[in-house]
């Protein structure tokens, strides 16, 4: 437990709420997107409808006077394009904050095309058929912008739900356990500088006693050594009063002999 | 950007009309579904042209997808690519209810 680990645990919440914001706007911008396609989607499968029922209504009016085509039509493809379409779907992406969109674009060969109709309508009848093929073109022009519109739709549920699922990991999971951790480290600190603080008192009192015992200790040595001088002194003075008391009995001696002399 | 080809899945009219507008290689990538064909064929060439990575998209009869219903739906759920378009058959009324994406769409 350092302020090394704190930092990087902060740096690194911060980089997490960071990228939960970043992420929450791409949500969002999706899901603006994903309202969109779904409205457009609905509206566009119930136009459907008509147009395709108008196609084979046109189908059935060719059918009427060129003979049952079906059989036909069926075997001119096996043989007229056995390896390439002569309509086929260009397909390319719309980047939509860096998520990759399908879309599609409906390309036709109309000599191709012009073809299938003359090699089907033999016994007369080509321009119902025609007009049929012209009416299942504006049908399948049509289901292709459904399609695109319902693989963006589906890539774009994908999307948001992965994003999702990362925006809550970050916002419930990732984020409060850091904060966790950063809280448990900050107690921690705290704990070691109230410890340090403590103990730093601690010492502190004890140099203050110290010092306190150590000028003690000096008054009293100096208290001492005044003392044992002023001992001296007074052995000193002692010692004099007792020499001059030896003087004078001797003094008084020699009265004493001068006494005898006398 | 890629080429993608356009499978038919339908009844007799709904694929010759279909292979009117050209999208039709030899007789690769559509199926014709009569009164006798069983859902298990269905199935089976459904797949086959789901596994199809050329394939962009499947058009299909409401009808006969109902009959593969929980394949079309597996499908839709799980992969993007190729595209299930379900379509009216002649004759029959197309209902919203049952189509696999609008189903999801409801949601």
């Amino acid at each position: 437990m350092s302020r090394a680990i704190l930092q990087a645990l902060k740096q690194r919440k911060t980089a997490a709420v960071k990228g939960k914001n970043l992420l929450k706007k791409k949500r969002d911008a999706m899901f603006a997107r994903f309202r969109s396609i779904q409205a457009e989607i609905r509206q566009a499968k119930l136009d459907m409808s008509p147009i395709v029922k108008s196609a084979s209504w046109a189908l059935t009016e060719a059918q009427f006077s060129a003979g049952d085509i079906s059989g036909r039509v069926i075997s001119s493809i096996a043989s007229s394009c056995p390896d390439q379409p002569h309509s086929f779907l260009k397909t390319s992406t719309e980047n939509l904050a860096g998520v990759m969109l399908p879309k599609f674009e409906l390309i036709s060969d109309n000599e191709g095309i012009s073809s299938i109709v003359s090699s089907v309508a033999i016994t007369g009848g080509s321009q119902r058929l025609k007009s049929a093929q012209k009416a299942y073109n504006k049908a399948l022009v049509h289901l292709v912008h459904i399609a695109s519109l319902q693989s963006c739709y589906l890539a774009l549920n994908d999307v948001i739900r992965i994003t999702s699922k990362r925006v809550n990991a970050l916002e419930y999971v990732v984020i409060p356990k850091l904060e966790e951790s950063i809280k448990e480290v900050e107690t921690e600190l705290e704990e070691q500088e109230r410890e340090e603080f403590f103990r730093l008192k601690k010492v502190k009192d004890k140099k203050q006693r110290d010092d306190a015992l150590a000028g003690q200790m000096e008054l009293l040595q100096e208290e001492l050594k005044r003392t044992k001088a002023l001992a001296d002194e007074i052995d000193k003075v002692e010692v004099q009063v007792g020499m001059k008391k030896a003087e004078s009995v001797e003094e008084e001696e020699e009265e004493e002999e001068e006494e005898v002399v006398f | 950007m890629n080429a993608g080809k356009i499978a038919l899945i339908g009844d007799t009219d709904t694929i010759s009309g279909f292979l009117l507008t050209g999208v039709g290689v030899g007789d690769k990538n559509y199926f014709v579904v009569k009164d006798s064909t069983k859902p298990e064929d269905v199935a089976k060439h459904f797949n086959l042209f789901i596994e199809d990575k050329t394939n962009a998209m499947i058009i299909i009869n409401q009808t006969i997808a109902s009959s593969i219903r929980t394949i079309v739906e597996n499908h839709v759920k799980s992969k993007s690519l190729p595209v299930v378009i379900e379509i009216p058959s002649k004759g029959e009324k197309y209902d919203t209810t049952k189509d696999s994406v609008l189903k999801m769409l409801m949601k």
